[in-house]
């Protein structure tokens, strides 16, 4: 199925057949027509028609807000919506509508600093303006935009319809969670257009304040719960990867392990490293699929080197190291970036997924299946 | 321009642009955002919901005409006489509620 023909199913579902082909060729009229219009300026037939279907939106608000024109009123005069809901499908509908969509990049907006010589480019920048002192620049690597943003209007819709109190008042949105102590404001990371964007980075910096507990779990179009309130990042039509975060998570359950400050890691970029750079581990850690799992190992100068991988089905893990041969250990003293009998020592952790709370709620530290690996 | 802001207005707004002219999902979108300077960036996606609702409640009314790019008719809307009311309606409340935000400034 097309990404075009995955919309207008999604938007049309659970409308009246002659609604549905009505609206259905509405919108692919639309799409076509603003994708013709990208191409003519040289995008890919592909890109142009998922760029065209993401500024429509989730497929799913106007999915339940065409439901509410044509199939709710109808059927509120003979039985009760609870029913209705059930009989319909349109659950599908409902469950769909708890999608936030989200972008994988941020706009390369520049970065502007005061200096006592105006900038000049550089290997890593590229300077967009210079007026007296003052140089802004963008990055020329394309990975520092990288990341995953929540757009905050598909968010506010997910969550009013799942019973939070959306406020905005002055150009200030808060939010009031079911359960909560406190209302809390979401930190917009940047602005697209109308449109504002949270950093997934953020979660506990914006909803950790309600006093509920904040979880992620999942790895593709990841889960977000904040106290009994959940929701999905990412659609099908974008799908988003939560690496980022559990990188992040990763990077805080080291600091509280070894108490370093610095890290590094291989898997900057979606494609795996080459053998060169880095060793392949396939270890077995008998985790449901879809966990995450992070290894520490100590690097040169000690300084600690991680990777975070998604447990697969068959319950292995795959992950990235510089050394070869390694040995597991559970406690992180015995780290140390020089091999004993050849083997380096690493340890793995599992992530819980809580972002708020106490650290040591976010990690628990995992014994594979074999005490030892040798890389592929 | 915020999106509750907009929500609220996306009818007002609707129901100008085609005041002047009929036109179809996509030009309607393009019109609002090029007459308001694009203020008015609302999620395409909201417009279609937004312009079913007023037909059904008879602001508007639909034509099929030219074939579009999917090989189907274009589906134009135009304002029907109680658009047109209803339209003077909400600009007359319009006014009132500007001049009294200007009151209180």
């Amino acid at each position: 199925m097309t990404d075009l023909e995955r919309y207008l199913r999604r938007a049309t579902l659970g409308l009246p057949r002659r609604q549905r082909d009505d609206v259905r060729d509405e919108l692919e009229e639309h799409i076509l027509e603003r994708a013709a219009g990208l191409q003519a300026f040289g995008m890919s037939e592909r890109d142009a028609i998922r760029h065209a279907i993401d500024d429509l939106g989730p497929p799913a608000s106007v999915g339940i807000a065409m439901n509410g024109i044509y199939v709710l009123p109808q059927l509120l005069k003979v039985t009760a919506l609870s029913t209705l809901v059930a009989t319909l499908g349109l659950s599908a509908v409902t469950t769909s509508g708890a999608q936030v969509a989200a972008l994988t990049q941020r706009p390369q907006s520049p970065t502007c600093v005061t200096t006592t010589k105006p900038l000049t480019a550089r290997k890593a920048i590229t300077v967009t303006s210079t007026k007296g002192n003052v140089t802004c620049y963008v990055f020329k690597d394309v990975r520092v935009y990288r990341g995953l943003y929540l757009n905050l209007d598909s968010l506010e819709d997910t969550l009013r319809a799942k019973g939070v109190k959306v406020t905005t008042q002055a150009a200030k949105t808060t939010y009031l969670f079911p359960g909560a102590t406190r209302e809390v404001t979401p930190r917009v990371a940047f602005r697209k257009g109308a449109d504002r964007y949270l950093n997934i980075l953020d979660l506990d910096a914006s909803f950790g304040p309600s006093g509920l507990p904040v979880r992620v779990s999942g790895w593709t179009n990841p889960t977000v719960t904040v106290g009994d309130v959940s929701f999905t990042v990412g659609t099908a039509t974008s799908a988003a990867q939560a690496a980022p975060l559990y990188l992040t998570l990763l990077r805080a359950a080291q600091r509280a392990l070894t108490g370093s400050a610095d890290t590094t890691s291989i898997r900057e970029d979606d494609a795996p490293p080459t053998p060169k750079d880095a060793a392949t581990h396939v270890i077995h850690v008998d985790l449901p699929e879809g966990t995450p799992v992070g290894l520490i190992q100590r690097g040169e100068q000690g300084v600690p080197f991680l990777d975070v991988a998604a447990v697969q089905k068959d319950g292995t893990v795959t992950l990235y190291t510089r050394a070869k041969r390694l040995t597991f250990v559970t406690d992180a003293r015995q780290l140390s970036p020089y091999p004993t009998g050849g083997r380096t020592n690493a340890l793995l952790v599992r992530l819980t997924g809580r972002v708020t709370g106490d650290v040591a709620q976010q990690y628990e530290t995992v014994r594979p299946a074999q005490a030892t690996s040798d890389a592929n | 321009m915020n999106p509750d802001q907009l929500r609220g207005n996306l009818d007002l707004i609707l129901l100008t642009v085609l005041e002047r002219e009929a036109l179809y999902g996509f030009r309607i979108a393009q019109e609002a955002k090029t007459r308001s300077n694009g203020l008015f960036d609302f999620r395409e996606g909201s417009l279609y919901p937004a312009l079913h609702r007023l037909t059904q409640a008879g602001l508007l009314t639909t034509e099929d005409r030219e074939l579009g790019r999917n090989g189907k008719p274009r589906k134009y809307y135009l304002i029907t006489e109680t658009g047109r009311a209803a339209l003077t309606t909400k600009r007359a409340e319009w006014t009132l509620f500007r001049d009294a935000l200007d009151g209180l400034s």
